[in-house]
């Protein structure tokens, strides 16, 4: 028997950013947050006492539902809690995806989409975010899950909410929109999440809330949706550390504004910097950017970059190899890039 | 306003609230085989401290590299064998159906068996085969699996060992003839090794379709969500093509390793757990019409007299002590009740109602 499906056997799987062994170095390749997180949320986890360990935790992490249904204004049955915000889009893919049922999104976007396509063998319809119709392609495509990433990586903008509630209005499936950057945006589309029943919201704590070890996502829909996603996730998919440590976590707001803040000041100090090293920069609306050097191959760039201890990610695929994927970091490591990129561009 | 209530509330009904069920923070849960044992205050403590030196904000290592070293070396993985990591068995059963699933491809196991095998078959759309045991003793029907295995061919072979919810090792003749016979893979999940006296893990490398599956929760960190598959690295790979990159994250990748480096506090209290059980069972056989079923797991099968089951788990539950129901779902499990093994104290509890609970039908 060829024991594996040939989507599988072929399957080349998601390829995570390097990892690199020593903590000393500029590490701006994998979109984390360069801060710890709130002091709350060490706190809520030397809080956690034995039983909670041996214990099954709650199956749907009913204190976080709860907390985060406060501050966002929602029900608690609209929130469905998830390893990371990537265990969501493998329930979504898993429950609306099949051969006969495709996915479809705009591109260049997250590779993970493309990922979950072929693993769950479901036809992809791929429509460039650069052709002038893409909301009518997508409209158009007649498929069972629309994903649009908003704001976009790696592209760094951000779609208008008002576009996505018509796209919402005209398609007959789920339209799941990715909001993982949306901590970093001028606006969110949490309303569409209220006012259409087939709209779901990816969010993550792994970004704004510096908690991406913590591995914690949520989607927001309405309830029909999510009680149909609760039957396709793990029974335990989120375990009792990361529930205390994800509550504290959204409690504290203040922590969170200002955490957002700091990261948002340097985007716009970064961005204006690579401009005056002779970068294109788009203006950025997530914790990184999308910066093309015109005047040095970015293949080169990031290998020299990391012989000199600072990590970019680049992706070695046509249409996104004239660029770079820079992670907004500490004021520090954002004068270390720029140090080493100006010596690099220099010479 | 009290005047009012004894005013206007039938007296029967005020005279309920004496019966109500008891907040379920006060029941004595012995319905979902978790270790009943906590960590030592100064363990606790330690295992603070390894949480405090984490950086929360950094995504964990994808290869969990830190666990799988500490496994290989406490479970004795054997050398050229492969370890895959899940957050919870759970993950790791979808991960396998996913792997060789389609509308064609079965999985088949014992029944009555771990519910999730028939569940994630009918998620990923795959058709499963339930073999009932022999009735009486809840043994392997072994003529009967491998007949199974002929006729459907399934891609993916369950076997529980101990299983659940019955709590028996299956013959292990039997389970060599049957990883022999499939034609595809055999799983033999052992999530209740740490209370078991065999396992196939020493086993692996003597055929190239067997897998092992266990898991941490029995063993006491249901809360932190690990599950493990150890097998051929031909086979890991393909599977791990299917796993998210960080499924586990870094403060469980921290919490297990500081568990495994401690792993002797953990064996021995699942000795203390294996000590209670036997004496479970003792006291179980005790008790006049009920029926015990040998366990090699954390929990006892037991059967109530016909149509008692019921009445007797609620007379529990009213007492203050949960356990699981089985006898709801009637065939062989008809008038079957699952107690999990707590503390000796727990246990006792257990018993002094369950005594009420039988005199009282
Ligand atoms: C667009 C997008 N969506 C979702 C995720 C998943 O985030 P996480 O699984 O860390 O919550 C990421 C992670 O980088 C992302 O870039
Ligand atoms: C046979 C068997 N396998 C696996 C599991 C689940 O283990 P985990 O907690 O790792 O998901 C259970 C839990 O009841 C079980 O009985």
């Amino acid at each position: 028997m060829a024991y594996f499906r040939d989507n599988i056997a072929q399957a080349e799987g998601y390829v995570p950013g390097f990892q690199p062994a020593r903590a000393d170095v500029v590490k701006l390749n994998t979109n984390e947050n360069p801060y710890p997180p709130s002091p709350k949320v060490l706190e809520a986890v030397v809080a956690v006492d034995g039983e909670m360990l041996r214990r099954y935790p709650p199956v749907l992490a009913d204190p976080f539902r709860t907390a985060a249904a406060e501050v966002l204004e929602v029900p608690s049955d609209h929130i469905l809690c998830t390893n990371g915000g990537d265990d969501l889009l493998t329930i979504c893919f898993r429950a609306f995806c099949d051969e006969h049922r495709p996915v479809a999104y705009p591109t260049p976007t997250y590779s993970l989409y493309a990922v979950l396509a072929n693993l769950q063998n479901c036809p992809a319809v791929e429509v460039p975010f650069e052709s002038e119709d893409w909301l009518d392609a997508l409209a158009g495509a007649s498929a069972a899950l629309t994903v649009v990433c908003n704001p976009n990586a790696p592209t760094t903008h951000r779609v208008d909410p008002a576009n996505l509630a018509a796209l919402a209005g005209r398609i007959e499936g789920v339209l799941l929109i990715d909001e993982a950057y949306v901590d970093f945006a001028d606006g969110d589309c949490l309303q569409l999440a209220r006012d259409f029943e087939n709209v779901i919201l990816l969010r993550s704590l792994s970004k704004g809330y510096s908690l991406a070890g913590l591995r914690f996502g949520f989607g927001i829909a309405q309830p029909k949706l999510i009680e149909g996603l609760i039957k396709v996730k793990d029974s335990y998919n989120v375990d009792a550390v990361a529930i205390a440590a994800a509550t504290a976590a959204i409690r504290d707001q203040a922590y969170f504004r200002a955490n957002v803040q700091r990261i948002r000041a340097e985007r716009t100090r970064l961005t204006a910097a690579l401009r005056d090293l002779g970068l294109e920069v788009p203006d950025s609306q997530t914790n990184f950017v999308w910066a093309r050097s015109p005047k040095a191959p970015a293949r080169s760039l990031h290998q020299n970059l990391a012989e000199q201890d600072v990590y970019v990610r680049y992706f070695d695929r046509p249409g996104l190899d004239d660029r770079l994927r820079i992670t907004i970091g500490t004021p520090e490591q954002n004068d270390r890039l720029l140090a080493v990129l100006q010596e690099l561009l220099a010479g | 306003m009290t005047s009012r209530i004894e005013q206007w509330v039938r007296p029967e009904i005020r005279a309920l609230s004496a019966y109500h069920v008891p907040d379920p923070g006060r029941l004595i849960k012995l319905d979902a085989m978790e270790n009943p044992y906590t960590l030592p205050e100064d363990l606790v403590e330690a295992w603070l401290d390894a949480m405090r030196g984490v950086d929360m904000n950094r995504y964990p290592d994808p290869g969990a590299r830190i666990i799988k070293e500490r496994l290989r070396r406490v479970m004795n993985v054997p050398a050229g064998q492969e370890i895959l990591l899940g957050n919870g068995s759970d993950e790791i059963i979808q991960i396998l159906a996913l792997a060789v699933g389609g509308a064609e491809r079965k999985i088949l196991a014992p029944e009555p068996g771990f519910v999730m095998y028939r569940m994630i078959a009918s998620f990923v759309g795959m058709q499963y085969v339930g073999v009932p045991v022999n009735p009486d003793d809840f043994s392997l029907d072994a003529q009967a699996m491998l007949a199974a295995i002929e006729a459907h061919q399934p891609a993916l072979v369950f076997l529980a060992y101990p299983n659940n919810p019955t709590g028996n090792l299956w013959d292990r003749q039997a389970l060599e003839a049957i990883i022999e016979a499939a034609p595809g893979l055999v799983v033999v999940d052992e999530a209740y090794a740490p209370f078991a006296d065999d396992s196939f893990l020493p086993d692996l490398g003597r055929w190239d379709n067997l897998l092992v599956m266990r898991t941490v929760s029995k063993m006491g960190l249901a809360g932190l969500r690990l599950g493990y598959l150890c097998g051929p690295a031909d086979w890991l790979v393909e599977f791990d093509k299917l796993r998210l990159p960080y499924n586990i994250n870094i403060l469980t990748q921290a919490s297990a390793a500081f568990a495994l480096d401690h792993h002797e506090v953990f064996d021995a209290q699942a000795g203390l757990i294996r000590e209670a059980r036997d004496e479970l069972d003792r006291a179980l056989r005790g008790f006049d019409g009920l029926t015990v079923y040998p366990s090699a797991a954390n929990f006892i099968l037991f059967r109530t007299p016909a149509g008692r089951a019921s009445a007797v788990f609620e007379s529990l539950k009213r007492d203050g002590v949960l356990i699981k129901n089985l006898s709801a779902a009637g065939g062989v499990l008809a008038d079957c009740l699952r107690v999990t093994v707590g503390t000796p104290a727990e246990n006792a509890a257990f018993l002094a109602v369950l005594g009420r609970a039988l005199a009282r039908g």
